[in-house]
């Protein structure tokens, strides 16, 4: 297998365009991503499409729009993992010598509120009121809380953080700082997690041009290698959407630490090499567990990383630059493209006032229904 | 009372070890898995453990202890068939069972009264009625010793 190569992303801004479809968005996104490579549509070679919530052949009409080239544009949907999974199989046919440029599309226009349970949930989940997305977290917060001494007040830290950084991001939906106070004082939606922990469904678009090492050199002189790409789903039994039954008898690795194991061998890496993170924070506490399960610190421990600043920009392991789902909402089939457009950024060392001195190597994670779970490593 | 083939209507069937009788003899079903001894709630149709389609029928245990809970705190979307107009938050739990599953389930107690190993009992009761106007049985969970000083009761 051959290396790939970052040449160009692009993004939408997540948030609310009610008067924009997401055919627009799309375009946008794409449009932005292939003049940052330098390269024309008619060059790229394949694509893909990763949304979860738009109709039948999206990509063929976002990228159709480019004018009609002929080549393979494929629609992929792996839950919040919908990014990550376009982009391995891009990754796959670049790698393999069977293509030599590809692009991949994330693009979302997501209903305000809770998300239509009936993409997620059987009817009798939704009949007796199981279907609430956030309630797997929820338990496991308590649970990690009764086991490990977790707090309130750390899981509340993280989404302090992360609104922190998005100041700076004019990218996110929401902009704006908010006290440990606002977010302890705003209202319960699964205890122990609040209303200002979560993020919210949203809208965006994201995208990513990608190459070979014999082509790069026609499109880019600073690419970035994709030095590991996995999607892979839980083994049993996973606490994740739609949840019903947890096994008390076996307990199988988590997939995050299961796809990080895989793409940290690609990479021929460990945590400790990693220098920025995009982490998914569906909620806080799926941010403090990711803590743990990307290896950044044992097991029961990834609230000391939000005590000590460690996770903070300034501090050895800064996740979420970006300011994170929790302020850029979570566009879900967008949500990883634009988490590898600020690893890309901050790899550049064009993020501004978020920027990590020094970045070189970063890791992007997402996880969502189903224990779909998507982990990219990128190195410049 | 019951549907035309004197059984009641539930909303799973496979989760229930029989559809006739005292609401209170009615168990929580599924399988034990012949190869790894693994339990599932409800059929499947191969362990999802091992994969083994080597499965046998089973009835659950009525008693089990708190794992871990929640609160929901607004009205679930879509058909939801519990208290409505005005919604009633509710907790929700994981209940684990000797047999080795642990099963998400509303609990049937204040919103304050849930703590990490409690001792709970199933609860099989009439969630709805049905378009033809019969009850329709789901199962929940309740504290197995009922509280006395519980500030928020539902």
């Amino acid at each position: 297998m051959r290396p790939v190569y970052i040449a160009g992303v692009g993004i939408h801004k997540f948030g609310r365009f009610d008067d924009k479809p997401y055919t627009q968005m799309g375009l946008e996104a794409a449009t932005m991503a292939l003049a940052d490579a330098k390269m024309p549509w008619s060059d790229v070679q394949l694509a893909y499409c990763a949304r979860m919530y738009l109709p039948a052949t999206s990509g063929v009409k976002i990228l159709g729009q480019l004018g009609r080239t002929g080549i393979s544009i494929v629609d992929i949907e792996a839950a919040c993992a919908s990014g990550g999974a376009a982009l391995v199989q891009a990754c796959m046919a670049i790698a393999s010598g069977a293509k030599d440029t590809a692009l991949v599309l994330g693009v979302e226009k997501m209903p305000r509120g809770f998300m239509d349970p009936r993409q997620l949930y059987e009817d009798w989940q939704i009949k007796t009121g199981l279907s609430q997305n956030p309630i797997p977290w929820a338990i496991r917060a308590r649970r990690h809380m009764h086991e490990h001494g977790t707090t309130a007040e750390q899981i509340a830290k993280i989404s302090v953080k992360n609104h922190r950084n998005s100041v700076h991001n004019p990218n996110a939906m929401y902009q704006k700082e908010f006290s440990l106070e606002q977010v302890l004082n705003s209202p319960l939606v699964n205890d122990p997690i609040n209303l200002f922990s979560i993020c919210a469904p949203n809208e965006g678009a994201a995208a990513v041009v990608l190459c070979s090492g014999d082509v790069a050199a026609k499109y880019t002189d600073a690419p970035i290698e994709v030095a590991g790409c996995a999607h892979k789903v839980a083994l049993y039994t996973h606490f994740s959407v739609p949840l019903y039954t947890v096994s008390a008898r076996v307990e199988n690795p988590h997939v995050t630490q299961l796809t990080c194991g895989e793409v940290y061998e690609a990479a021929g890496i460990g945590p400790e090499d990693i220098d920025v993170l995009e982490v998914q924070d569906t909620d806080a506490f799926c941010e403090l567990e990711a803590y743990e399960h990307i290896g950044l610190c044992p097991i029961g421990e990834g609230g000391r990383l939000i005590d000590d600043g460690t996770v903070a920009i300034g501090g050895s392991k800064p996740v979420n630059t970006s300011g994170g789902l929790i302020s850029k909402g979570e566009p879900v089939g967008a949500s990883h493209l634009g988490q590898i457009h600020e690893i890309v950024s901050q790899l550049r060392g064009t993020a501004g006032a978020r920027q990590v001195e020094g970045a070189k190597v970063g890791l992007a994670h997402v996880i969502g229904a189903g224990g779909n779970c998507a982990v990219t490593v990128l190195k410049r | 009372m019951l549907t035309a083939n004197g059984q009641y209507a539930t909303i799973r069937d496979d989760f229930f070890s029989t559809r006739e009788g005292p609401l209170a003899d009615i168990r929580l079903a599924g399988t034990i898995c012949n190869a790894c001894g693994e339990p599932s709630l409800g059929t499947v149709p191969a362990c999802q453990n091992c994969q083994s389609p080597d499965l046998r029928p089973a009835t659950l245990s009525r008693e089990g202890k708190l794992f871990s809970y929640t609160v929901v705190r607004n009205r679930p979307p879509g058909d939801y068939k519990g208290p409505d107009n005005p919604f009633v938050p509710f907790p929700v739990g994981l209940v684990e069972l000797p047999e080795g599953i642990r099963v998400l389930s509303v609990l049937d107690c204040a919103l304050d009264e849930p703590h990490v190993g409690m001792a709970m009992v199933l609860d099989v009761y009439e969630l709805y009625r049905n378009e033809e106007g019969a009850p329709v049985l789901s199962y929940r969970f309740r504290p197995a010793t009922p509280s006395t000083n519980s500030e928020e009761k539902r």
